[in-house]
């Protein structure tokens, strides 16, 4: 009865809200329906027979979730899943009020979830996954972590309730992961040095050397195993988003009982990035890329995708708690950056110029620094670049009315 | 020339930049590790994570830095770094219950604004030591503490770099809201 009552007044809240709030996500009526039934989630996942994915880590987590979904999808499964950084309780409750119509729990064949790594240990552990997906541990947000051990260890309580783990094995944090049942994705030895490759947080310990999915080639891409080889073209979206693409091809191979690899093939030719990280927008007449900077490494990655750039927009928010964060990043050899905005523009600023990069104008107003970007003349070369934090990236959306 | 100990282990928020900061305003810097060199005006140790914290006491052990100091080195010891080089040392240093926040410290009679990430003790933050002709300052306010503080960096190493009072406003204003 607590069930049907929560998605029924969750329902109904979030009607209300969209009423009120065109488009835009809220985490209120995941909340009102947790309040009523606190095992919703629960509940919901165990109608599906394949069970629960829970896929978490520093960066990657949305990626790799929505290349696992469209992969699983075009296998044939039907899939339930959460809204990109939905990825926490409200998140999940808002998705299981959102998969389903009246008073019915969603119906699909597996859950695939994206999950805070914060919340890995305390929501996805209860939980005992059919299958887990680490995609890392970096040095982010240490603000709210302290240290990048307080991640690893959560990832750690989530893969010892899972019956099955797929960890990045080029992650030394995660080559320590205690479950009988992991199994390691990651590059070979040769693309792992590449400056494009992801880097991890500080760990005495080593990377795994023999890895059960190896990528041994980027273009086209190739994953190894020991029994079969897969060889399929993937869009052009930077090594990291390969790893990510892999470790969903790990995870989807796990799941499916007779892998259809053209099917996957299809996937690929067709895959989606989850919007704003490097997704390319129609903003006002001119075909822009948005870059998504979340921490040292996502920086770093994706200044990588900015070489590029004819005009470049710069954005920190609120966010950042703390814009040290920023100094460990090397900007030497950007361009200019047209216009810098955000609350930590000022840090920015002089980072920027620690690395010998102007920033041509400050303006303090970000709607104002928006407009006056999106209005430069076209660019003769090159590309219109966006590179702009969480709390930016919300407001640009809001304010150029831009949906995924 | 200031040097920069071990970038590799400590670097744990941003630590590293202070580097390039120096760099671009004509101060001489250099990456050191387990040898001398020559010319060394004043050392930066940069913030270390747990584990990092482990290696950085047994890349101490028998290092050139304990003996230099007494010879008159400054040492600027960010972080958790501070702490395992005083317990190395035998001075005296302070350890809190965990905070994550920004803070507006009095060292000198001056204020030095900033974020500190551990466990520390609001009422000593900046800790100084004298250790024979040398000092070792034990600082909890994270990497570009010199950068936002002009003062600071002038009473650590004796240099002057780029003017930026907005930036010092903007840790200030950070401190307040």
């Amino acid at each position: 009865m607590r069930t049907i009552i929560a998605l029924a007044v969750g329902r109904a809240v979030r009607k209300l809200i969209r009423v009120f709030r065109h488009g835009g996500g809220s985490a209120v009526p995941g909340t009102v329906a947790s309040i009523i039934q606190p095992k919703l989630f629960q509940k919901a996942i165990s109608k599906f027979p394949l069970g629960l994915v829970v896929i978490s880590g520093s960066s990657g987590k949305s990626s790799t979730t929505k290349f696992l979904v469209q992969i699983l999808q075009e296998q044939g499964l039907q899939v339930f899943t959460n809204p990109s950084t939905a990825n926490i309780k409200q998140g999940l409750f808002s998705a299981v009020l959102q998969g389903g119509r009246g008073l019915a729990l969603p119906k699909a064949d597996i859950a695939v979830v994206e999950m805070d790594e914060a919340f890995a240990l305390k929501i996805g552990a209860p939980l005992k996954p059919r299958l887990s997906v680490l995609t890392n541990v970096m040095d982010e947000q240490l603000d709210r972590f302290i240290d990048s051990e307080y991640v690893l260890n959560s990832l750690q309580g989530l893969a010892l309730e899972s019956s099955g783990v797929i960890a990045n094995g080029n992650d030394p944090k995660l080559s320590s992961i205690a479950n009988d049942n992991v199994r390691y994705f990651g590059f070979d030895e040769t693309l792992v040095n590449n400056e494009a490759a992801p880097r991890y947080a500080f760990s005495v310990a080593k990377p795994i050397s023999k890895l059960d999915y190896e990528i041994n080639q980027v273009t086209p891409f190739s994953l190894e195993t020991d029994s079969r080889k897969i060889e399929l073209d993937l869009p052009d979206r930077g090594l990291h988003m390969v790893l990510n693409f892999a470790a969903a091809v790990a995870a989807a191979l796990e799941l499916v009982e007779n892998f259809d690899e053209k099917k996957l093939a299809t996937s690929a030719a067709n895959l989606e990035g989850v919007f704003g990280r490097d997704s390319l927008e129609n903003i006002n007449g001119v075909e822009s890329r948005i870059l998504l900077v979340q921490n040292r490494e996502s920086f770093r990655l994706n200044l990588l995708r900015a070489k590029n750039a004819d005009q470049l927009f710069m954005a920190i928010g609120t966010d950042v708690k703390d814009p040290s964060w920023l100094w460990g990043v090397d900007f030497n050899g950007l361009r200019p950056v047209d216009i810098l905005t955000g609350h930590h523009a000022i840090p920015m600023k002089y980072r920027l110029q620690s690395c010998g990069v102007e920033a041509k104008t400050l303006v303090s107003d970000f709607d104002e620094a928006l407009q006056s970007f999106i209005e430069l003349e076209k660019p003769v070369s090159g590309e219109r670049i966006f590179m702009v934090t969480a709390d930016t990236f919300r407001r640009m959306k809001r304010s150029l009315e831009l949906s995924s | 020339m200031i040097g920069f100990l071990f970038p590799e282990v400590c670097n744990q928020q941003g630590d590293q930049g202070y580097k390039d900061w120096l760099e671009i305003n004509g101060v001489s810097t250099r990456v050191v590790g387990g040898e001398l060199p020559t010319g060394l005006a004043g050392l930066v140790v940069g913030d270390v994570s747990e584990q990092g914290s482990a290696v950085l006491e047994s890349l101490l052990a028998n290092h050139w830095l304990i003996s230099e100091i007494e010879n008159g080195l400054t040492v600027l010891a960010i972080g958790r770094s501070g702490q395992i080089i005083s317990k190395i040392i035998g001075v005296k240093h302070f350890i809190g219950s965990q905070k994550s926040q920004y803070v507006n410290t009095e060292f000198q009679d001056k204020p030095v604004y900033g974020f500190i990430n551990g466990r520390y003790d609001l009422d000593n933050l900046i800790v100084e030591s004298l250790v024979g002709e040398g000092r070792l300052i034990n600082c909890a306010l994270l990497g570009p503490v010199g950068i936002v503080n002009p003062w600071f960096e002038k009473y650590c190493f004796d240099i002057e770099t780029a003017s930026r009072e907005d930036l010092t406003d903007h840790y200030r204003k950070l401190v307040s809201d």
